[in-house]
């Protein structure tokens, strides 16, 4: 029977599904799947945010292990753990909450990890600065 | 723009407001207000770090005393909990976006998990302390211990709740209109509550007076 409406590509779809292979019941399952599941969930080597994440895991066991066991000089074991807490907040609120540079958040988030990790190193060296200062005033 | 209106930008033009990798417009994701409301949490927190600082002065080995009781495993494993759970909302917020409500239940469930994990590593750490005589009133160190990871505490609790409820929107196998952009919001939120402990770590647990 002749279709009432005329278009240009029913028969060649029609001729491309007749000349298509037939799933196996292994690919067929696997694209329900995915059609369930959306496309990234099958995605070959790793993620950006998994590799953000492994970053961020090992960036704290540096930085744990070379405070807590006493193992670097303390100076530096502290130095570097303020470092590493700036650059793994800073992973996190660029890769995690997708804060980019034309975003007005992004400028007061970069600004907060600045203040607070100068606070931190300024704080805890601030005896040593002091007496420095003080040394410095009374020689002038 | 308001969760309601981006919706009906969503269901009349079929717009994709979802700010992912694609995003071409420059609005952060998640409602509006969130992100005032997230700048004035960080300075709050600044305030607190900055006062536990200035209480720090003059009493460095008081605090290191302090600080030495502190169970730091308990803190590092609390990190890396975190940490997880960011990402597994990472997962959950990718899966939403793609339209695969069932991929994001499961990740979210994770995530909720690991916060759960997290809260009872916290308490047990209060509990810890407590126990061993050092309550809020015991030092300037303790109290500011109590006081800086309770707030953090409650504001975990907050986020947590908000991806319940998150869960609790993407049950049915069709998602809502609103779907994602309440799941970005609550995704936000958690990643700044493992951001705030994220310095919160350092702060209390690692700093140590120079030698």
């Amino acid at each position: 029977m002749k279709p009432l409406l005329r278009d240009n590509f029913s028969a060649d779809l029609a001729v491309e599904a007749s000349t298509m292979k037939p799933l196996g019941d292994v690919e067929l399952a696997r694209r329900r799947q995915d059609n369930r599941d959306g496309p990234g969930a099958r995605r070959a080597g790793l993620s950006k945010p998994t590799i953000v994440w492994l970053v961020l895991m090992a960036a704290t066991v540096i930085s744990c292990l070379s405070v807590g066991e006493g193992r670097a000089h303390p100076n530096l074991a502290v130095g570097v753990a303020v470092v590493l807490s700036a650059l793994k907040a800073r992973l996190i609120f660029i890769h995690f909450m997708e804060l980019e540079w034309g975003m007005q958040p992004r400028l007061w988030f970069e600004l907060w990890v600045a203040l607070v990790s100068v606070l931190m190193i300024v704080g805890n060296w601030m005896p040593v600065i002091s007496a420095y200062l003080r040394q410095a005033l009374q020689a002038s | 723009m308001s969760i309601r209106a981006e919706s009906e930008v969503v269901v009349r033009l079929g717009a994709d407001l979802s700010n992912g990798p694609m995003t071409k417009n420059k609005t952060p994701p998640g409602f509006n207000g969130l992100w005032l409301l997230l700048t004035l949490d960080l300075g709050a927190f600044f305030l607190y770090f900055f006062a536990f600082m200035l209480e720090r002065q003059g009493n460095e080995a008081l605090f290191e005393q302090a600080r030495q009781s502190l169970n730091i495993w308990n803190a590092v494993a609390n990190t890396l909990i975190l940490l997880t759970s960011s990402w597994f909302v990472v997962k959950a917020i990718e899966g939403a976006r793609e339209g695969a409500p069932r991929r994001a239940r499961q990740h979210l469930q994770y995530a909720i998990f690991c916060g759960l994990a997290f809260a009872v590593l916290k308490v047990w750490a209060w509990a810890e302390e407590i126990m061993a005589g050092n309550s809020i009133t015991a030092g300037a160190f303790y109290g500011y211990y109590f006081a800086i990871t309770g707030m953090h505490f409650f504001h975990a609790l907050v986020g947590l709740s908000a991806l319940a409820l998150c869960l609790h929107k993407l049950r049915d196998e069709v998602m809502g209109h609103n779907a994602v952009a309440w799941i970005t919001s609550a995704g936000v939120f958690w990643h700044l509550v493992d951001m705030l402990w994220v310095m919160i770590f350092p702060l209390i647990y690692l700093l140590r007076a120079p030698q």
